[in-house]
């Protein structure tokens, strides 16, 4: 390609001065890679062969992060290269939205997240071998906090194969004909054993795309699942966060979950929502509450009647750590808001209440304004989308006018007269910038 | 002013803040609206739903009542017919029947078309709602996006109004703080000039006033200078008169003046000889004081050297003595195990020869003279002498050999009484002194008498100083010099009184004359005065040669110790046991016998050979007479 000189002075003898001739036009020196980069360069092309990473410098370090192909195994990778660039290029080559934020700001956790997060939601019982998940564990342990399980899939049905169509009918009776017991899910046992750092679990029992193969039992969590999804709950003893959401849980799976989430040491937030949880799940929630340390209950559009409500409203009377409690879209009706208003007028850590939809009327609106006139810890108060009527307004708006903590109060589509309303929302607001304040 | 507007721009802020919270508000309320309002209709669902599903029921339940009935009709008119009747009624009542199950029959399918339509109506709906829920969420999405550069436009009015109104504010500062700046600059330029100014004033005040002083100070230096002058030609001039005054005596003074010179100088010289005479005096007496203190020093030193050298010798002496005395012994080992060996070889000889004699000559045999065999040998059985100093050793030795009359002894005292003019007194012989105890007196009479006779040998100064000292006291010194002089120690004295007393002895025994000199006698009687020279320079003769020769023996002695000329005869004689005649007579015995010895082997040869002859001879005969005999058959 060119001719180089050797490595002398040319301005010291010019006569001597050998010239570097360049047969393509366009080349220059200052493209010549040093051979410091060209060695890196190498160490990166057989960096799955020879392993000298660790010894290079921080700087080179980088360098080789630049340089490495994103589509080198996972093994090789995963404990050796630390967070850093190379990671960065791994997730923006797969996915095309990174939001580093949600991953505590690590390109290698978000990685590596996301990849565990795939491998599972790609599981198919009985047809994936588990050594495929079982394998990445001891790579990703270590970074992995959160698994966002977007859908698991079910086991897949012989005639499913091939002639769908057609099938389909037979399929429907053989699959209704054989035991429903035998319908699993991937089972966590394994998975949250080895995850020593996982804080948080994100569950849906359901398919994306099931297309014309809709069945009901595609978008529900079985009674196995849930016994076993129970025990390795209990047996990750790191989890903080539990949210099992659209999975069809109804009393008797959410006894079940209940009883293995006693004592658990570092549960602090479940969250149960778009369930079909009747009062039997909630009872079991109540003995929950008495015997953990929860402190965020989320139960939204459930199926949470009067005596769940009461319940419920039982054990926050006695409760300690839990903090925010959420009972939007149920059919809680007056007597449960009311039982819950008694029961806050002995707490003193619950900050945040939502009764929203719930068909509470002017009685509990009563109760609660008794309630805002001595409690000093509730912030936030949602009773949207009930029927409180003139009556429960005045009485909020009352108790408003001598309350100081309420910092929110939402009292949308609940017919209360415009004056009341008013005067709630100039309380609430100088409630705010009282504690924005205090803030500042 | 300042506060106040510190407020102000609090106040501002806080205002900004809150608009900025208000606006926050509003757009988060705008989202929780539209949740609200999902919320709602979900509710209002979930009404309408549990409206319809109690229709439902209550339809379901009607139709399942009405069907009861009729189907308990029907039973019952079935039992009516089973009670038998006209095969018309029958009939009819069949058809009845038929009709009855129909109209259930159609319930049912209405009910279930109804309920069909209804799922249709409800499956309409859904997708009607789901039509409306999209298209509310592309409403819901262009609205939050209107609202969103909405809030946006709004944040960015805010910003904008802040920015400028903090540009204003900073502004108006700027100016306010320049403005100041100007005026304090202002301010400090003018007093600094009116600084300067003073400055000035002052620096020309003192230029006037160094200029005054300046010329002062040169007059006062012209009028001292003139002063000066005429001071030095006053002088001046008072010099040149005297001068004048001076010149008539000028000769002779300087004629006086260069002897005096000349003197001076002389003395000076002289003087500084002394000085220099001293000067090596004391240099001098410093070496010598030096010398002197070094002196101690090196005769330690040497002192120290001197002991260590005789401790060597004193060791080597030791050494020599030893192996003396380990050679001796070892060779006496080796000459008695020799002597043996060579006895017995010689008895053997012996013993053959009177063999041979015997058996061969026929001659009785002689013993030789056997008093060779018991041949006393030269030497004796070494005892050890008990540990005794060197020279009590050696004197012992030479006793020994002179009692012994060994060669050894022999020849050292013939040697020394050929020294002493004949004089057969050996000084050696110790134990004879040792044993006589001279009293103290006769060799205090001895001394006084050797003193007298020796007085020319010392210096008249020291007899000088010695006359008005006490006789004994003379004695003593004198004694102490001569011996000196002479060389001899003061341990030596017995030894030389004997000496003498033995030397007259022998000069009177060789004289003839013997008077018999008692003991008690006076010193005239111990010996003749005139004998005392002789006899002393025999004596430092004979103990010169015998210290001469005691160090010879000392070196030589291994080499010396033995005299070996009778050796060589002693063992020449144990050789020579057998006479030489004898061997030859051996010889020739041998000879003899040899040749016999041959002649017998012959013999013998012969003998065997005549045997064979013989039996051959036997066996012809045989042969022959066997011959004979058949013969005489045959015949």
């Amino acid at each position: 390609m060119c001719i180089f000189q050797k490595p002398f002075n040319p301005m010291e003898n010019k006569r001597n001065m050998r010239r570097i001739i360049a047969e393509d036009q366009n080349w220059s020196l200052a493209l010549v890679p040093s051979l410091s980069v060209i060695c890196l360069q190498c160490i990166a092309n057989t960096f799955e062969e020879k392993q000298v990473f660790e010894k290079l410098a921080p700087d080179q370090q980088d360098l080789i992060q630049e340089r490495l192909s994103p589509s080198l195994p996972l093994h090789v990778t995963a404990n050796l290269v630390p967070e850093g660039l190379y990671w960065r290029r791994c997730c923006e080559q797969r996915w095309n939205v990174c939001d580093i934020s949600h991953y505590g700001h690590s390109w290698k956790r978000m990685f590596l997240e996301r990849h565990l997060e795939n491998a599972i939601e790609l599981f198919i019982p009985d047809v994936t071998k588990p050594k495929t998940i079982l394998d990445l564990l001891p790579l990703c342990k270590n970074d992995v906090r959160r698994l966002n399980i977007s859908q698991l899939l079910l086991p897949v049905k012989k005639p499913q194969k091939g002639k769908r169509a057609e099938a389909f009918e037979s399929a429907f009776v053989i699959f209704s004909e054989e035991d429903k017991a035998s319908m699993e899910h991937f089972d966590f046992g394994p998975v949250l054993e080895k995850l020593i750092n996982l804080e948080e679990l994100h569950l849906v029992y359901t398919i994306k795309q099931c297309g014309m193969n809709f069945e009901w039992s595609m978008f529900e969590i079985t009674d196995r699942d849930c016994r076993s999804l129970a025990m390795a709950v209990k047996s990750c003893k790191t989890l903080k966060l539990l949210r099992l959401r659209q999975s069809q849980v109804e009393d008797e799976k959410c006894q079940v979950l209940v009883r293995y989430l006693l004592d658990h040491p570092s549960l602090r937030h479940l969250d149960l929502s778009h369930n079909v949880i009747g009062d039997g799940g909630a009872k079991a929630f109540g003995e929950l509450l008495a015997r953990s340390k929860l402190e965020t209950l989320d139960l939204c559009n459930n199926k949470i009647s009067n005596p769940g409500a009461k319940a419920i409203a039982c054990a926050l009377s006695n409760n300690v750590t839990l903090s925010s409690l959420n009972l939007r879209l149920n059919q809680v009706g007056d007597g449960g808001g009311q039982a819950i208003a008694e029961a806050l007028e002995n707490n003193t850590t619950l900050s945040h209440l939502h009764l929203g939809g719930n068909d509470v009327s002017w009685m509990t609106a009563v109760a609660l304004s008794k309630v805002l006139l001595k409690n000093k810890t509730l912030k936030s108060l949602n009773l949207s989308c009930n029927n409180l009527g003139e009556i429960g307004g005045k009485a909020l708006a009352e108790a408003m006018s001598q309350n100081s903590t309420l910092t929110e109060c939402d009292i949308r589509q609940t017919d209360v007269d415009e004056q009341s309303a008013a005067s709630i929302n100039a309380a609430v607001w100088a409630n705010q910038s009282a504690e924005w304040d205090e803030q500042v | 002013m300042e506060e106040k507007e510190e407020r102000k721009t609090r106040e501002r802020e806080r205002e900004s803040q809150q608009r900025r919270k208000q606006l926050q508000r509003d757009q988060t309320t705008f989202v929780t609206n539209t949740l609200i309002a999902t919320d709602a209709k979900a509710v209002q669902q979930r009404r309408q739903q549990a409206k319809v599903q109690s229709n439902r029921a209550e339809l379901l339940e009607k139709d399942i009542t009405s069907s009861l009935e009729r189907s308990d009709e029907i039973l019952r008119r079935w039992s009516d017919i089973s009670q038998g009747g006209i095969p018309e009624d029958l009939q009819k009542a069949l058809n009845e029947q038929e009709q009855l199950y129909a109209a259930i029959i159609q319930d049912k399918k209405k009910i279930i078309s109804d309920l069909q339509q209804k799922l249709k109506f409800q499956g309409d709906n859904y997708m009607k709602t789901l039509r409306s829920n999209a298209e509310e969420i592309n409403v819901m999405t262009a609205r939050m996006e209107d609202q969103k550069e909405l809030v946006t436009k709004a944040y960015r009015e805010e910003l904008d109004q802040t920015k400028r109104l903090y540009q204003k504010e900073i502004s108006i500062l700027l100016t306010k703080d320049m403005e100041e700046r100007d005026r304090d600059l202002e301010k400090l330029w003018k007093e600094e000039l009116k600084r300067l100014k003073k400055r000035k004033e002052k620096l020309e005040e003192y230029k006037k006033d160094i200029h005054q002083i300046c010329q002062e100070q040169s007059h006062t230096l012209n009028l001292t200078d003139l002063e000066h002058c005429s001071k030095r030609l006053t002088r001046e001039r008072n010099q040149e008169k005297e001068k004048i005054r001076n010149l008539q005596l000028k000769p002779k003074i300087e004629w006086y003046k260069k002897r005096e010179e000349v003197l001076l100088a002389s003395l000076r010289n002289i003087e500084s000889r002394l000085l220099r005479e001293e000067k090596e005096m004391k240099k001098l007496k410093r070496i010598c004081a030096d010398r002197q203190k070094d002196v101690p020093k090196w005769s330690k030193v040497l002192s120290a050297d001197y002991k260590r050298c005789i401790q060597k010798y004193e060791r080597k002496k030791e050494l020599v003595r030893h192996f003396a005395v380990a050679d001796a012994r070892r060779f006496q080992e080796v000459w008695l195990m020799i002597e043996a060996e060579v006895k017995q070889l010689a008895e053997r000889a012996l013993a053959t020869d009177s063999a041979i004699s015997h058996q061969i000559f026929g001659l009785s045999w002689k013993q030789p003279d056997l008093s060779l065999l018991e041949l006393p040998s030269p030497i004796r059985p070494w005892k050890p002498a008990p540990e005794e100093t060197q020279p009590v050793l050696q004197r012992r030795k030479s006793s020994q050999g002179t009692t012994d009359g060994s060669a050894e002894s022999d020849i050292k005292s013939s040697d020394m009484t050929g020294k002493t003019e004949g004089a057969a007194v050996s000084v050696g012989c110790g134990p004879e002194w040792e044993e006589e105890k001279r009293s103290k007196e006769m060799q205090k009479e001895m001394m006084e008498l050797l003193c007298s006779e020796t007085d020319f040998l010392m210096e008249a100064k020291l007899l000088k100083l010695l006359a008005p000292l006490v006789d004994e006291e003379q004695a003593g010194v004198k004694l102490g010099s001569l011996l000196y002089t002479l060389g001899i120690d003061e341990e030596d004295l017995p030894q030389l009184t004997d000496f003498l007393l033995k030397y007259k002895q022998q000069q009177s025994e060789q004289t003839e004359e013997t008077p018999k000199p008692s003991v008690t006698s006076s010193a005239s009687e111990l010996i003749h005065p005139n004998l005392v020279l002789p006899a002393l320079k025999s004596f430092l003769q004979q103990r010169n040669s015998k210290r001469v020769s005691a160090q010879h023996l000392s070196t030589l002695w291994l080499a010396h110790a033995r005299n070996d000329s009778k050796d060589a005869a002693y063992w020449e004689s144990l050789g020579n046991i057998i006479p030489e005649e004898k061997v030859q007579m051996w010889d020739a015995a041998e000879k003899t016998l040899k040749q016999y010895h041959a002649v017998l082997t012959e013999i013998s040869d012969l003998t065997l050979e005549n045997e064979r002859l013989m039996q051959k001879n036997m066996e012809l005969r045989v042969k022959l007479n066997n011959r004979m005999k058949n013969d005489t058959d045959s015949t």
